[in-house]
């Protein structure tokens, strides 16, 4: 989406999830990154734009990018 | 002979990384008790069209750049400026004046990393309307949260609680 002044359409959320863990120390140990697109659309009429149902829209997403790299890091643990 | 020496090569590069992924792993199952630093962005943005009703936006963010600067010493202004570079991919169309309007606070959560990983936790809370963030998605009742602006207060308060580890999630947005 192009943000701005007199955007109209319908568009959707993508985000990239990086999680990084790091030791008290502050050394890197682990990271990974995910990217997921939200399921549902918004729209924008006339340059107003409903921050609340893009908030969801990201937070759907981040969900999704979230549980996968907490998903893939337990498998990786438990594998051990 | 030349092509066995090659696969010999590429096995031992590819258990060396193997073992090296490991050791990751190895390290991180250690890991107890997690502190992950977050960024709060609260702000008001002016539409764009009309520059009469601002629209509220609150923002959880937790940049890794912020924490870096934190960890390393860096000055709150060190890690406001990272955290509002962080939120430069969420409100892209905000005019320049939402800068003088926001108010950012950092948090310290704390939550043993097992519950983290377990998904549950992490779908427990359904977040305010409006809020963009990590943070509300865990339950509140099993973090431990510190708001204060002050980056050494933080960097104290995680040494305080004797943290194994820290986690930091760094959100980048595309609409």
């Amino acid at each position: 989406m192009t943000t701005g002044v007199g955007v109209t359409g319908v568009t959707k959320a993508e985000v990239d999830v990086t999680v990084t863990l790091l030791t008290a120390n502050g050394d890197q140990i682990w990271t990974a990154l995910k990217t997921a697109r939200s399921d549902n659309t918004t729209g924008i009429v006339g340059g107003v734009y409903d921050w609340t149902a893009m908030d969801e829209m990201l937070l759907n997403a981040i969900d999704k990018a979230s549980s996968a790299l907490f998903t893939d890091l337990k498998k990786g643990i438990d594998k051990l | 002979m030349k092509r066995l020496k090659l696969n010999a090569v590429i096995l031992l590069i590819f258990a060396i990384g193997c073992a090296g992924l490991n050791k990751s792993l190895m390290e991180v199952k250690e890991l107890n008790t997690v502190a992950v630093i977050s960024i709060s962005i609260n702000g008001e943005i002016e539409s764009p069209s009309t520059g009469k009703e601002p629209s509220k936006m609150k923002s959880g963010l937790a940049g890794l750049k912020a924490a870096k600067a934190m960890m390393k010493g860096g000055s709150v202004k060190d890690v406001l400026e990272a955290s509002v570079h962080t939120m430069e991919n969420v409100v892209a169309a905000a005019p320049p004046t939402i800068l003088d309007n926001i108010n950012t606070s950092a948090t310290v959560n704390l939550m043993p990393l097992d519950q983290i990983l377990s998904n549950d936790a992490y779908k427990m809370v359904e977040p305010p309307k409006g809020f963009l963030g990590m943070q509300s998605r865990f339950s509140a009742e099993n973090w431990k949260t510190i708001a204060t602006t002050d980056a050494d207060k933080i960097k104290s308060v995680a040494k305080e609680l004797g943290v194994d580890g820290i986690m930091v999630v760094d959100l980048k947005s595309r609409w």
